[in-house]
């Protein structure tokens, strides 16, 4: 069921944002296409909230900034008029009000007639699969609950673009990832554009089209989830989605590299830890010129065709057979470290 | 944002609002002052300033004012030592006793002031000595600012730390009087002095108790005032308050300070 | 830890002055209730007497308009000192909460500088050319009191407003706001059920206060019919001491009662100013 009419591109250039002395936010330009679900990614104090923030007039960017919806001006409009959408962190649904009356508040503002109120309250219930719950106040409602019903709130009154400003993060982390998954779907069914707020990289990779990486209030790269990943713009991006391994200019992940007899990989380094962790060994290392190493090695793990040591285990272990609960390596053993595929930053942004 | 709401009409009204209704409290305040320091009412600053009148007030009610200052002083030292005591036992009583022994000791301000002075003079009146001495003023102060300095004292008594700290002073083998001498009363210094000024301020204008408690004998500084507003000198009357605020805006002032006001009852 | 004889050791001082000098009295004052010629009977009788009931009734009028009117102020500029910021804003919060601790006797002064017959309205109005004769002098009369009490009744609810505003919730009204909700459909959906509870306590305290308020009506003349002007004279001029008791209990009573309703309707962070 369609929402939001078809059209709901935003358009962000230049802008920036200073809170006294201090830059939030550093000139940024950003094209959010129709329906399209954008994620802003970052650590906290990296101005993507800022940005949110500005696109829903709830604060005013700096001089020089342009902001616009369809080709129209939205720095000339007001909050209350640019009709966004807005889920925030705390929900902030109105606590004198029970679900339905929250629903329909953003409706009887625009003064609709009665029966097309109740209609749309009943719609968005649906929507999140509240239909039975609607009379209830709002402190009687689990956390989750009261993410669904500040969603139903902000798409009832058809806006232009949601914005979502870090709404899953009071949340538990397997209720997060259920969450996630029906939030994507939610917002997709429904075709409106919108920007979503996070510090989480996998809320980022689960649920957007695209995510633009912020870093002290720039942004280092816009791409897929899979461009991110895979073809990290800078050392930054790369960490933000997992440990890097840093070597001088080699850079892996810590489970894109082995370990095999020393000289025969692409660099010797001794080990200082191995410990179990269920369903990997985490083996730490320290290369020659002092560079600490991290490897997570999974049973079974890809490409490694190389014979390593005198240790029975190790052999067990490398050919996935079970039993494989015994450690590879031991503290102070010398080994070699093959990286089974590099990181190469600096591609061009989108 | 410097606005308080979204709208510059509203914020303009209430801002209107506001600056009226300052006006409205300090506008006779700032009068009564000039009118004390007059040479004359009826010419106002024209005939200059004079201290005739604050003079004239010293002389006449200097017995009223100081026993209503030493009056205020013994209050505050002896609700200090009960309020002090009252607070820390309260910590120490099951929650549901504590919260009825509190209401208890709040009745006090609740009820009328002329209610409690006719009911210590029904019981005590006829003490003569007692009545027509300044204890007798003074009993009634304590019970009726007591309830201050309990929910002072008590507010940062019952804050988690001092618990812990009790526990390992405990454990060093502290008793109890201890305890409450070395590590509770050290850390409650702030609200002491925040009480203490609560109470000293509520002694020194309370009125309406004390209009029935005093005797010809025993004036304080409130009863005074009364005296010298029927006097139908108006510049006499304004001498007077002048003393009042000049005794009274420093505390409040220093109350604001610390961050508590007093909340008893102006009547 | 937790001896319980050294509970009582602390207790003990507070419970005995309490005791002495409230608890005694106030019973001996039950008792004094009832040793006028009705007796007991005067409890009851005392609330059918028309003359007492009409003093109580515009007692209640001037406490409910009073609080009413403070309510709707403080509202209104608590809420806007809670937010605005300006250049002299700590200057005008001071003035209106200064005026706290003022006794009933400085305020009925206060209110015979604004409006006594050598007040500023009446001195306003000459300058604007009125007629000396017909000056406007309202300090001895109802409004007057009721000017009075709005004097000491600001300051007190302002504070407490003020307090609660500060805690307020700002994403409620964000959240208003992007649902299209204008500056003053903001502060009617979002900040009044917010501040509700401060009211409420304050509105108690300040209905209570105003019920039992004597000083200001002694200042301005004894001719005004509050209740509690009727209990002093009783006892000064007419020396009906059992009446003055009869109604004191019943005075006390009622505003324990508002005071007790206020504290648990709104829990007791809000109303500590009793």
């Amino acid at each position: 069921m369609k929402v939001a009419p078809a059209v709901g591109a935003i358009r962000v250039r230049q802008c920036s944002k200073h809170f006294g002395t201090v830059k939030a936010l550093g000139p940024v330009d950003l094209d959010i296409p129709a329906a399209q679900i954008l994620v802003l990614l970052g650590p906290s104090g990296c101005g993507k909230t800022t940005l949110l923030r500005i696109i829903a007039g709830l604060e005013d960017p700096d001089e020089g900034a342009s902001l616009s919806i369809d080709g129209a001006d939205l720095l000339a409009q007001a909050a209350e008029a640019r009709r966004f959408g807005m889920v925030f962190q705390s929900y902030a649904l109105f606590p004198n009000m029970n679900v339905r009356q929250n629903i329909a508040y953003g409706l009887k503002l625009r003064r609709l007639k009665p029966q097309a109120i109740e209609a749309r309250v009943d719609a968005m219930l649906d929507l999140v699969a509240m239909r039975e719950l609607g009379l209830r106040r709002i402190e009687q409602l689990s956390g989750g609950q009261r993410q669904r019903v500040a969603l139903a709130r902000a798409l009832a009154i058809e806006p232009r673009a949601v914005l979502l400003d870090e709404p899953l993060s009071a949340l538990d982390a397997h209720l997060r990832e259920r969450l996630r998954v029906e939030i994507r779907a939610l917002l997709k069914s429904t075709g409106v554009t919108a920007v979503y707020v996070t510090h989480d990289q996998d809320e980022a990779m689960a649920l957007g089209d695209r995510i633009a990486v912020f870093n002290h209030g720039r942004i280092e790269q816009i791409g897929t989830p899979a461009e991110v990943y895979e073809a990290p713009a800078s050392a930054f991006v790369a960490a933000f989605f997992g440990h890097v391994n840093q070597l001088g200019d080699l850079c892996f992940r810590r489970d894109q590299a082995d370990v095999v007899d020393a000289g025969r990989g692409d660099f010797d380094a001794t080990v200082v830890a191995a410990t179990h962790m269920g369903s990997y060994a985490a083996i730490e290392l320290r290369s020659g010129n002092g560079a600490r190493i991290t490897l997570h090695r999974f049973p079974a793990s890809p490409a490694v065709s190389a014979r390593v040591g005198p240790t029975a285990a190790l052999g067990a272990f490398i050919h996935g057979e079970p039993g494989a609960f015994e450690l590879p390596v031991e503290p102070g053993q010398s080994v070699g470290v093959r990286v089974l595929r590099r990181i190469h930053f600096g591609l061009p942004t989108t | 944002m410097a606005l308080a709401t979204t709208s510059r009409l509203l914020d303009r009204a209430a801002l209107g609002l506001t600056v009226a209704l300052a006006l409205f409290l300090s506008v006779p305040v700032v009068l009564s002052i000039l009118t004390g320091l007059m040479v004359n009412q009826f010419q106002g600053f024209s005939a200059g300033f004079s201290l005739r009148w604050v003079r004239e007030v010293v002389e006449q009610y200097h017995g009223a004012i100081l026993l209503s200052v030493w009056i205020a002083t013994l209050t505050v030292l002896i609700n200090l030592v009960l309020g002090t005591l009252l607070a820390h036992g309260l910590r120490r009583t099951r929650v549901q006793w504590a919260r009825a022994l509190e209401e208890m000791f709040v009745m006090p301000v609740a009820m009328p002031g002329i209610s409690l002075g006719l009911a210590m003079i029904v019981s005590y009146g006829a003490l003569g000595g007692f009545r027509t001495h300044w204890s007798f003023i003074l009993v009634g102060h304590v019970l009726f600012t007591l309830p201050f300095m309990m929910r002072a004292v008590l507010a940062v008594m019952q804050a988690q730390r001092l618990d812990v700290l009790e526990e390992a002073a405990a454990s060093l083998g502290a008793g109890p009087w201890r305890r409450l001498v070395d590590v509770v009363m050290p850390n409650c210094r702030n609200a002491m002095v925040a009480g203490s000024l609560m109470v000293f301020t509520l002694s020194i204008g309370e009125f309406n108790m004390t209009l029935l408690l005093h005797s010809p004998f025993t004036p304080t500084l409130p009863v005074g005032l009364a005296d010298a507003y029927a006097s139908l000198r108006i510049e006499v009357g304004s001498a007077y308050t002048l003393i009042f605020f000049v005794l009274i805006v420093p505390l409040l002032v220093a109350m604001q300070f610390l961050g508590g006001s007093p909340r008893g009852k102006a009547l | 830890m937790r001896t319980v004889g050294w509970t009582r050791v602390f207790l003990a001082p507070a419970l005995t002055v309490f005791a002495a000098f409230f608890l005694v009295p106030l019973a001996r004052l039950f008792a004094v209730g009832a040793a006028g010629p009705s007796g007991w009977a005067a409890y009851v009788e005392v609330l059918h007497n028309t003359r007492y009931l009409q003093s109580f009734l515009s007692t209640l009028a001037l406490a409910g308009s009073v609080t009413i009117c403070t309510l709707c102020l403080c509202a209104v500029c608590g809420v806007y000192l809670s937010r605005a910021s300006f250049a002299f804003k700590p200057l005008l919060t001071a003035v209106l909460t200064l005026p706290l601790a003022f006794p009933g006797v400085v305020v009925g002064f206060l209110v015979i500088m604004l409006g006594g017959r050598q007040g500023v309205v009446a001195q306003a109005g000459q300058a604007l050319g009125g007629d000396p004769g017909s000056a406007v002098v309202f300090a001895y009369s109802m409004t007057g009191l009721f000017v009075g009490y709005l004097y000491f009744s600001i300051p007190r609810s302002m504070l407490t407003v003020m307090a609660t505003a500060d805690k307020l919730d700002r994403d409620l009204e964000e959240a208003a706001r992007t649902l299209g909700a204008s500056a003053f459909a903001v502060a009617r959906d979002v900040i009044l059920p917010g501040i509700r509870p401060a009211l409420v306590a304050s509105g108690a305290i300040c209905f209570a206060t105003a019920m039992g308020a004597f000083g200001t009506a002694f200042t301005l003349a004894t001719k005004i019919n509050v209740l509690p002007m009727v209990i002093y004279s009783e006892f000064t001029l007419q020396a009906n001491l059992a009446i003055a008791a009869v109604l004191s209990l019943w005075l006390g009573l009622l505003t324990w009662l508002v005071l007790i309703l206020a504290r648990s309707a709104t829990g007791s962070a809000v109303a500590a100013a009793a």
